[in-house]
């Protein structure tokens, strides 16, 4: 809709046009204003600081130094610690969020009892607060006086089982894994349910009638129609991954040793531990150009064939 | 489905019920916590059940605990802001993305996709610097603007969503009767889009409420802190921290969000997720 009503003199000149602009540009200000000085700035501010040496604590000014900061990354040991360990994060926790939430959402596509209390208790920990979900779990896993280790040993006599959950390098980003799952699960789960549902049912009707297997029906009618929550889900599973931050923060602060050191707070520390600003601003980058890549990556793979 | 396939629909029945339970057991071990007494969270072998129900942690921190009492209020304040904010800014630009005409609102529109999936961290950290420069850090304004920043993107694709299905003639009629652009706006438009504030509103409060990196960057003392900071503070502190306590904080934390969520849960699981899907 314009402001002024259809069917007036259509083009009657600059100030007919000016205007026209004044309803889109009063509804749109006061709003953008807050996205331009708190998201599309500081995106530029930021852009330059990751060319610039600046000591928040010492420096006054941001000095320009080129690419010194993307260079240093190449040599900076804790930084291919952080890159690999969010990639190795991401890869794990991508696949199995996708595969498990997808098993879920079809099996709960299917009539079952109950499926509004299983979606709803699956769901519940995404609208719960990730210090909170850290605190929870850093006790639960704990190794003398958590939840899992008394479950395996005392109830289900599997001892051998129990482990350092959060202590042990080869464990803690299993563990951090783990919960992240729990807490995001629920999300995809219930993407996942919204596309099945707008598949035609007459489509697995007419396949019945065929005499289609239930894996064929699955492989030739459930998947190509889930094209569209692919792309939706693997876009929102990635950027979930690559920005993983306030578990590791909380529950292991990157540790033992680099184990569970992640991009995310290694930015952190960077910027608001030290105060490298410029530094700290030139990896913000690198993760945001990863998850641009992958996206991209993600939207052409799942729109071939 | 017919009666031979019975034995697979019970298995898969006790396979989801599985999950529901390993989905819950942090809630109910938490809310269990808290009504036991020491004695029961502290003896050697670990009670499931309290045998004694007590109140006396939750006792305990609504009267000795200042701190938790100033981090509650912060939080309900900074959260009524920064949601009001949210929502009153995108019922306006969600209005003017769905329905007007004006110069550059696809360049808009594109930024505005962009910005939905880049890290938080590229944003924190100028705003740590313009925010310490102004003065603002450390205060309720500095978290209540960024929030209301950070949440627009999202909730102006969904008030866009919903103003874009609101068919033309209904204001085109309005604007006949002798409204001008903004009464077309206030008084046609916003009560036919209320699912849409209702789907904004909901996610804006679990959004700011549980929000950790902003507020634990962007606050420095517990005059400003809230919960989800606090909390993590509340704990490091001191030896003197017990689980009981730490378990009805995070109880009387969830409260909040436990009633927005399972009172409007269908509203939010089932409408408006497509378009929320995508928050960065």
């Amino acid at each position: 809709m314009n402001a002024m009503p259809a069917g007036s003199r259509p083009n009657s000149g600059v100030r007919q046009w000016l205007k026209r602009q004044i309803p889109g540009y009063f509804f749109l200000m006061p709003g953008f204003l807050f996205i331009f000085v708190f998201m599309i700035y500081p995106l530029f501010y930021s852009l330059h600081l990751s060319f610039c040496s600046y000591n928040f604590a010492f420096d006054t000014k941001p000095v320009f130094n080129g690419f010194q900061n993307y260079a240093k990354m190449l040599t900076d040991n804790y930084f291919t610690a952080a890159f690999a360990n969010t990639m190795f994060f991401s890869a794990l926790f991508f696949s199995a969020v996708m595969i498990l939430s997808l098993l879920v959402a079809i099996i709960l596509d299917k009539r079952v009892p109950w499926s509004g209390f299983f979606r709803t208790s699956i769901f519940l920990p995404v609208v719960i607060p990730l210090s909170l979900t850290g605190i929870v779990f850093q006790w639960i896993l704990h190794q003398n006086y958590g939840l899992l280790n008394f479950f395996l040993s005392d109830l289900l006599g599997l001892g051998f089982l129990t482990k350092n959950w959060l202590g042990d390098e080869h464990w803690a980003m299993l563990s951090l894994v783990g919960v992240s799952l729990w807490k995001y699960m629920g999300m995809l789960v219930v993407l996942f349910l919204a596309g099945l549902q707008s598949i035609p049912r007459e489509l697995y009707e007419a396949a019945t009638v065929d005499g289609a297997s239930e894996f064929q029906k699955a492989w030739r009618i459930t998947l190509p129609n889930l094209r569209e929550s692919f792309v939706i889900c693997g876009i929102w599973a990635i950027i979930q991954s690559i920005k993983v931050f306030e578990q590791p923060f909380i529950m292991t602060q990157g540790g033992p040793g680099t184990s569970t050191l992640v991009l995310y707070q290694y930015t952190w520390e960077n910027a608001f531990k030290f105060y490298e600003m410029g530094y700290a601003s030139a990896i913000a980058y690198v993760m945001g150009a990863i998850i641009l890549i992958l996206s991209l990556l993600n939207m052409k793979l799942s729109r071939a064939e | 489905m017919k009666a031979p396939f019975s034995l697979a629909r019970g298995i898969i029945f006790l396979l989801l019920l599985t999950l529901s339970f390993l989905f819950l057991v942090p809630f109910l071990w938490t809310l269990f916590t808290s009504l036991k007494t020491n004695q029961e969270i502290y003896s050697s072998q670990i009670i499931i059940l309290p045998t004694v129900v007590t109140l006396e942690h939750y006792v305990k921190v609504l009267t000795q605990m200042k701190e938790f009492v100033n981090f509650f209020w912060n939080t309900v304040s900074i959260t009524f802001w920064s949601v009001a904010g949210t929502v009153l800014l995108s019922a306006m630009m969600g209005y003017a993305f769905g329905k007007l005409d004006f110069f550059g609102k696809k360049i808009y529109l594109m930024f505005i996709m962009i910005i939905l999936t880049l890290p938080y961290a590229i944003y924190l950290i100028p705003i740590y610097i313009m925010e310490n420069r102004a003065g603002l850090v450390d205060s309720h304004l500095g978290l209540i603007l960024p929030y209301i920043a950070i949440n627009l993107p999202m909730s102006i694709f969904v008030m866009r969503g919903i103003f874009i299905n609101i068919p033309n003639e209904i204001a085109e009629s309005a604007w006949i009767d002798g409204c001008n652009f903004y009464q077309v706006w206030s008084k046609v438009m916003l009560p036919l889009s209320r699912p849409g504030l209702a789907v904004v509103l909901i996610f804006a409060f679990i959004n700011v409420w549980g929000e950790f990196m902003f507020a634990r960057t962007l606050t420095s003392s517990p005059a400003a802190q809230t919960l989800a900071v606090g909390i993590t503070f509340l704990r490091d502190e001191a030896a003197s921290w017990q689980y009981g306590t730490l378990c009805a904080v995070i109880t009387l934390t969830l409260i909040p969000l436990l009633i927005v969520f399972l009172s409007m849960q269908n509203y939010f699981i089932e409408k408006g997720l497509m378009e929320g899907a995508l928050k960065g």
